[in-house]
């Protein structure tokens, strides 16, 4: 019984978090059908059920697994949005109370343009930065690079994750919620 | 100074989490930290949402999603009342023939509604563990769609197949996801009108093949 009222309890707490990401990046009246679909799929998963004991899920931590699923679920409905919607009620759709213009939205090969060009102009101030995004977007993986490099996976996956927080400050100050 | 070496930990934290470098308490500790406050799940959020789409820059790993939507097939008059008549009688037997297959051990009950009453979709089969690869998925009628939406997902939802149909169950034809190698998805069916505009979203619907031990 307690066990389960953990349970609900976690649910509970990851909905509301859910609930935060997806308000800035949906219109109001989708995010409770988003996260619902979302929370649906954690569910089955019974991750509530063990927490504690679940290191990883499908290769990712369990919050983090969780926050992949929310990603996906947006993904679709703009992909839905994309393809039910006409032209007009698009515009409506796709507007998001920030008025920024969330990357789940941009087609693959704006996306791709974008963050390239983002990459761009952080690799004039941080050409290393610039390298090992580039070689990311390539197709390297963060242990090849790290292999060239001669560093420490671990070492070179920071560096990287603060090379992506300087561009996630580039995109934002672009305009682009990411 | 001490918000930049503040901001400096969380960040280091983040991506030791993600590369999985935590002990298991650890993990504990920064989940729960997550999950209680809105600025730590937004920057993980953020994060991941940044490697995944490297990830499909460079075509490893991409989001799987079909391209282009499918032309809804005209319905012919006695077509479609077999539509009516044929179909829900199918549905009620694989319901009664289904139903007891899907309820295995350990398996958890129907997942609570985590927000308003909702009655979409109505989903039959497949749900929840299965012992064969579904090749058919059936659902209700719902009396004021002219078509449906059928979308086939991964465990993460990411869509793996998408098709328009106005009977409802569809059959998975050539080219479709093989659903015996996908193992484990989601699935859904929304409600379109005359247009093929959305009426309703339907309930995402998970199952799982697990065949039997022989």
């Amino acid at each position: 019984m307690e066990a389960s009222r953990e349970a609900d309890i976690w649910l509970d707490r990851l909905r509301d978090r859910l609930i935060a990401i997806a308000c800035r990046r949906l219109p109001s009246d989708s995010v409770e059908d988003v996260v619902q679909d979302a929370m649906r799929i954690v569910f089955e998963r019974g991750l509530a059920e063990r927490q504690g004991e679940t290191e990883t899920v499908d290769g990712y931590p369990p919050v983090a697994w969780c926050f992949q699923v929310l990603r996906n679920v947006i993904g679709n409905y703009y992909q839905k949005a994309r393809t039910l919607s006409r032209e007009t009620v698009l515009d409506d759709a796709l507007a998001t109370p920030s008025g920024r213009t969330p990357l789940e939205m941009l087609e693959s090969s704006d996306l791709a343009r974008t963050i390239k060009e983002a990459v761009g102009l952080l690799e004039e101030g941080d050409p290393r930065c610039g390298r090992y995004l580039r070689l990311l977007m390539g197709g390297s993986t963060p242990s090849e690079i790290a292999g060239d490099e001669r560093l420490k996976a671990d070492v070179l996956y920071r560096r990287v994750y603060r090379c992506r927080a300087k561009l996630r400050g580039l995109l934002e100050d672009k305009g682009i919620l990411v | 100074m001490n918000e930049q070496t503040s901001n400096d930990g969380r960040r280091e934290r983040t991506a030791a989490y993600l590369a999985g470098e935590l002990s298991n308490e650890e993990r504990r500790r920064f989940e729960d930290k997550t999950l209680s406050s809105d600025d730590l799940a937004s920057e993980l959020y953020s994060e991941i949402n940044l490697v995944e789409s490297f990830r499909e820059i460079a075509g490893d790993g991409k989001r799987s999603r079909s391209v282009g939507r499918p032309t809804i097939p005209r319905p012919v008059r006695s077509k479609r009342r077999l539509v009516h008549i044929a179909v829900p009688v199918a549905a009620a037997i694989l319901v009664a023939v289904l139903l007891p297959r899907l309820t295995g051990d350990g398996e958890r009950g129907e997942a609570p509604v985590f927000r308003g009453h909702r009655n979409p979709g109505q989903p039959i089969a497949p749900a929840g563990i299965i012992e064969n690869p579904p090749d058919s998925f059936v659902w209700f009628a719902d009396p004021n769609a002219h078509s449906y939406q059928f979308e086939l997902f991964d465990s993460k939802m990411g869509l793996l197949h998408e098709e328009t149909t106005v009977d409802t169950m569809l059959v998975l034809g050539e080219g479709s996801p093989k659903v015996a190698e996908l193992r484990q998805g989601v699935w859904r069916v929304s409600s379109l009108d005359e247009n093929g505009d959305l009426l309703t979203r339907g309930e995402a619907t998970p199952f799982r093949y697990s065949p039997a031990e022989p």
